[in-house]
C-alpha cells in the first residue's frame, strides 16, 4: 500500500516537491515559535534563585567604566549605604554591579579542557545573600572574615559549581580571574538566573565586593530590602535622604517588582511577534494546500474513477488522498527533522534546554501532521464522492 | 490585445474565487508585514521632524577602546567629545550632550517616572524643536550653569495641569529648575533628540564628566551639506590616528566614527571593533531578514499558480495549437500574475495603513508616529510586483512547454 502510494507521489515529483518544501518551511517556522514558547514557559515555573518582592534598586549615575572607583565615591556610597540601613523602613542594604533584572550584565569567557565555558559576574557586598534572599547550599557566604583573605572570595550558583569544576567540591577550589590574578571560591548558591523567569539557567560567579573598594570598582546599585507593607511613598522620603547626604550624586530609585515587568516584557515581545508573524504564514501555507489538493483531485477524476469502477470502495479512495498527503508531510518532515537536529551541534542548548527543544520538535511534527490531515480532509471527501460513471466521462 | 489579456485574466479570477482568495490573502498580508517593517525603520533611520536636519548631520555615540587583553566599548565622556570632535574644520556646529536618564521625579506627593537629557546651546540650532511656549537656553545659560529646563508637553499637563508651564519650577534629582521652553512630545526612537526634560550640561552635580574619556556623553555634528560627510569624517580619522594612548600596554587601539543613525544601529549590532563594513552588513542582514520571510508565501503561490494552470490546460492546448507561441503565452500568464499581485498589494497596502494607525495609537513605541510615506509605498508596490513575476514566471515556463496534444485533452503531463 505504501509502495503504491510512494510511486504515485513520485510520477507527480515536479508538483509535490514544492508542497514538500512549503511543508518543510513551515516546519522550521512552527518548531522555531514553539520552542521558544516552550523554553519560555518552562523557565516560568523553574526556580529563579532570588526573592525580588519588596526591593528596590537605588541605580547611581557614576562612571562605571573606570576601572577603579576613587575612594572618595567609595566613601560616599558607604555614607549612603549606612544611612539607607538606619532607615526603620529598611530590611538591609547591599551593593550590586550588574543585580537581577537589570539589562546590563558582565561576562567572561574561559576555555577549560578545550571547551569555552562563559560566567556571568557579579560584584555585590556581604549583605547581598540576605537582600535578595539567596539560598548556600555548599560553604558559605560572604562574611567580614573575608577582609583578610589574601585572594579575592568568590560564590558560585549551583549551575557554575557543575560546570567549572564538575563533581569535584567547589569550595576551595581557585579560579584565575586576570591574568595571575586568583579568586578563591567560599560557597555555593542555589541556581541564580539573573532575568528572572524569562533567562535560561547560566553559571553565576559572585565576586566580594569590599566595602574599601580594595578590589577595584564598587557597583553603582544600592539594592534595598523593605520590610514588608512599607508604603510607596516611602520612595520619596528615601530619595531625599539620600539626596541631602550625597547631593553630588544622581541616583534613581526604581522597584524591582517593575524592573521585572519590563524585563518580561522585553523578552517576550520577540516570541509574540514570532508566533503572529508563524500563524500568518502557517494559516496561508494551510490554505495553499487546500487549494492544491483540490485541484489535484479535479485533475485526477479519471484515475480515481478508474478505480472507483473497479471496485475500490469510497472510504478507499478517501484514505488513498489522505495517506498521499500523508506520505508528502511525512518525507518533507524527515528533511525537517534531520536539518533541525544539527542545531545543537551549533550550541543551539546554550539559548534552549534540550527537553523544550525535544518538545519543540514533536510539538511541530504534530501541528504538521494535524494540519495537513485537515487540508486534505475535504478535498478527499470529494474524491472519495465521485460517481464511478461519471468519472470515467469526464473531460 | 492588452485589454484582451486583461479580460481573461478578470474572468480566470473571478472562475475560481477561492483560489483567488488565497493568493490575495497571501500577497496582501505579506505586503503588510513587509510594509510594517519598513515603516518602523523608516521612522527610525529616516531624518524626521525634530531631527530634520540629521541629512547633513553625523553623530558620535559609541567609543572602544582596545589591547592585547581586551577592551571597553562604551559611550563616549566628554572628555574625549570635547579633545577630538569639537572644531572639526569641516564642521558648522558641534554639540555635546548627555545621554537621555531615565529618571524620577516626586511632584506633589506623585511620582512621575520621566527621562532627562543635559545639553549644551548649539544642541538647540541643531535639532528643530518647536516651541509652544518659550524657547530654548542658550549656550550662555550652560555657561553660567543656569538651572534653567526645557520640557515636553506631556510633562507639562502631568507636572502643571493645562496651564502654560514657563516660569514655574520642577525639582528633579535633587535640583531645582525653572521651565523656559515648551516642546512637543518626542519619539523615543530619536536618538539624539529624545527626552522628557533637557537641562544645561554644566547643571551635573559634579565636574567630574570633565577628565572622563568614558561617560555618557555624545556627540551630533552638522557638516554645511551632505557632500561634506566624507571630509568631516577624514578629519576625524586624521584626529585619532593622533590619538594620545594614557598606557600604550593595555590599550593601543581606538575606535569610534561619525555615524548616520543607520550606520550608529549597525556599529552597535554588528559590533564596534569588526573589521567589516557595518552598514553593508546590517543592510544584507535585514534583506536576507526579508527574503526568508518571503520564502514561504512565494512557494505557496507558485503551487497555486501552478495549479491554476492545470485546471486551464484545455485553453492552453486551443491557443497552442492555434500557433500561440511561447513567448506570448509565458507573457499572458505573467502579466496574469501581476495584476493579481497589484490587486493584493492595493488591499496590504490599505490594510498596513489600518495595521500602521493601531500601531501609533495602542502606542508600541511612546510618541512615535508611524506612517507610509511615497518612499515606502513604492517600496511595497516594487516588493509586490517582483513577487508577481518571480511566482509567475516559473508555472508560465511549465505552461509553455506544455504538449498542445495532451493539453487539448486537459491534461497534465
Amino acid at each position: 500500500m505504501i509502495k503504491h502510494l510512494l510511486k504515485l507521489v513520485w510520477n507527480r515529483k515536479r508538483a509535490n516537491a514544492l508542497i514538500v518544501g512549503e511543508i518543510f518551511v513551515s516546519f522550521l517556522v512552527i518548531f522555531a515559535v514553539l520552542t521558544g514558547a516552550i523554553t519560555l514557559i518552562g523557565g516560568w515555573r523553574a526556580p529563579i534563585g532570588f526573592d525580588y518582592r519588596n526591593v528596590w534598586d537605588v541605580r547611581m549615575d557614576f562612571d562605571n567604566a573606570q576601572e577603579q572607583t576613587s575612594p572618595e565615591m567609595a566613601a560616599t556610597v558607604m555614607r549612603m549605604i549606612a544611612e539607607v540601613r538606619a532607615m526603620p523602613e529598611v530590611e538591609s542594604a547591599a551593593i550590586s554591579t550588574t543585580p537581577p533584572y537589570s539589562f546590563s550584565t558582565s561576562e567572561g569567557t574561559r576555555t577549560i579542557n578545550g571547551r569555552e565555558v562563559s560566567v556571568l559576574f557579579d560584584d555585590v557586598t556581604d549583605d547581598f545573600a540576605e537582600v535578595m534572599k539567596l539560598k548556600v547550599v555548599r560553604g558559605r557566604w560572604f562574611n567580614a572574615t573575608d577582609d583578610a583573605a589574601q585572594q579575592q572570595p568568590l560564590v558560585l550558583d549551583t549551575n557554575a559549581a557543575r560546570d567549572l569544576f564538575g563533581e569535584a567540591d567547589p569550595v576551595g577550589q581557585k579560579w584565575e580571574l586576570d591574568e595571575n590574578q586568583f579568586g578563591v571560591v567560599v560557597g555555593v548558591v542555589s541556581s541564580y538566573r539573573k532575568s528572572g523567569e524569562v533567562s535560561m539557567p547560566a553559571n553565576m560567579m559572585f565576586r566580594r565586593s569590599a566595602p574599601n573598594g580594595r578590589y577595584g570598582r564598587l557597583g553603582n546599585h544600592i539594592l534595598v530590602r523593605l520590610r514588608p507593607g512599607t508604603p510607596a511613598v516611602f520612595e520619596e522620603k528615601l530619595a531625599a535622604r539620600l539626596h541631602s547626604v550625597a547631593p553630588n550624586v544622581s541616583f534613581r530609585v526604581r522597584h524591582m517588582e517593575l524592573m521585572r515587568d519590563s524585563m518580561v516584557r522585553t523578552r517576550l515581545a520577540p516570541i509574540i511577534i514570532g508566533g503572529i508573524v508563524g500563524v500568518f504564514l502557517i494559516s496561508m501555507v494551510a490554505l495553499g494546500l487546500t487549494g492544491v489538493l483540490w485541484q489535484n483531485v479535479t485533475t485526477r477524476t479519471r484515475e480515481l474513477g478508474l478505480r472507483r469502477a473497479m471496485g475500490a470502495s469510497g472510504g478507499a479512495v478517501h484514505r488513498q488522498i489522505l495517506g498521499e498527503v500523508a506520505l508528502l508531510a511525512t518525507v518533507a518532515l524527515l528533511v525537517g527533522v534531520i536539518v533541525v537536529a544539527q542545531l545543537p551541534i551549533l550550541g543551539a542548548f546554550s539559548i534552549v534546554t534540550p527537553s523544550s527543544f525535544t518538545a519543540g520538535i514533536l510539538g511541530a511534527l504534530a501541528t504538521i501532521y494535524a494540519l495537513t490531515v485537515l487540508c486534505g480532509l475535504y478535498p478527499s471527501w470529494l474524491a472519495s464522492r465521485l460517481q464511478p460513471a461519471d468519472a470515467l466521462r469526464y473531460e | 490585445m492588452l485589454t484582451n489579456y486583461l479580460k481573461v485574466a478578470l474572468k480566470v479570477l473571478g472562475r475560481r474565487k477561492f483560489f483567488t482568495f488565497i493568493s490575495l490573502f497571501g500577497i496582501s498580508l505579506t505586503l503588510v508585514v513587509l510594509m510594517v517593517a519598513a515603516a518602523i525603520l523608516d521612522n527610525v533611520f529616516a531624518p524626521r521632524q525634530p531631527e530634520s536636519r540629521f541629512d547633513r548631520v553625523l553623530g558620535l555615540y559609541v567609543f572602544g577602546m582596545y589591547g592585547p587583553n581586551g577592551g571597553i566599548t562604551s559611550s563616549p565622556g566628554y572628555k574625549f567629545l570635547d579633545r577630538y570632535v569639537r572644531g572639526l574644520p569641516s564642521a558648522e556646529k558641534t554639540s555635546l550632550f548627555t545621554s537621555q536618564s531615565p529618571i524620577v521625579m516626586y511632584h506633589d506627593g506623585r511620582k512621575v517616572e520621566t527621562h532627562l537629557r543635559r545639553t549644551d546651546g548649539a544642541y538647540w540650532q541643531i535639532l528643530d524643536l518647536q516651541f509652544l511656549e518659550g524657547g530654548p537656553f542658550t549656550e550662555q545659560d550652560n555657561q553660567n550653569a543656569s538651572f534653567v529646563a526645557v520640557i515636553t508637553d506631556d510633562m507639562r499637563r502631568k507636572l502643571y495641569g493645562d496651564v502654560p508651564a514657563v516660569g514655574k519650577t520642577l525639582d528633579v534629582d535633587g535640583q531645582r529648575f525653572r521651565v523656559v521652553g515648551v516642546v512637543p512630545p518626542v519619539s523615543i526612537t530619536r536618538l539624539a533628540a529624545f527626552s522628557e526634560i533637557w537641562a544645561p550640561v554644566r547643571t551635573l552635580k559634579s565636574s567630574d564628566y570633565e577628565r572622563q574619556m568614558f561617560g555618557n556623553f555624545a556627540a551630533i555634528v552638522q557638516a554645511r551639506s551632505r557632500a561634506d560627510f566624507p571630509k568631516l569624517r577624514s578629519e576625524f580619522e586624521q584626529r585619532m590616528a593622533h590619538f594620545v594612548f594614557d598606557d600604550p600596554k593595555t590599550y593601543n587601539r581606538v575606535e569610534a566614527g561619525l555615524d548616520t543613525p543607520f550606520e550608529l544601529a549597525a556599529r552597535s549590532m554588528v559590533g564596534n571593533d569588526a573589521k567589516v563594513d557595518r552598514a553593508t552588513t546590517l543592510r544584507l542582514i535585514i534583506l536576507l531578514a526579508a527574503l526568508l520571510f518571503v520564502t514561504l508565501p512565494t512557494m505557496n503561490l507558485i503551487s497555486i499558480n501552478l495549479s491554476r494552470i492545470m485546471e486551464r490546460a484545455s485553453e492552453i492546448g486551443v491557443r497552442k495549437a492555434f500557433g500561440a507561441s511561447s513567448r506570448a503565452l509565458i507573457g499572458q500568464f505573467v502579466m496574469e500574475n501581476v495584476l493579481l499581485t497589484i490587486v493584493g498589494g492595493a488591499i496590504g497596502f490599505v490594510l498596513s495603513l489600518v495595521a500602521l494607525d493601531a500601531l501609533t495609537r495602542i502606542e508600541i513605541i511612546p510618541y512615535a508616529i508611524f506612517e507610509v510615506n511615497l518612499r515606502i509605498f513604492a517600496y511595497g508596490m516594487l516588493i509586490a510586483a517582483l513577487f508577481g513575476i518571480i511566482s509567475g514566471v516559473y508555472p508560465a515556463w511549465r505552461m509553455s512547454r506544455m504538449n498542445p496534444v495532451n493539453a487539448l485533452r486537459g491534461g497534465a503531463a
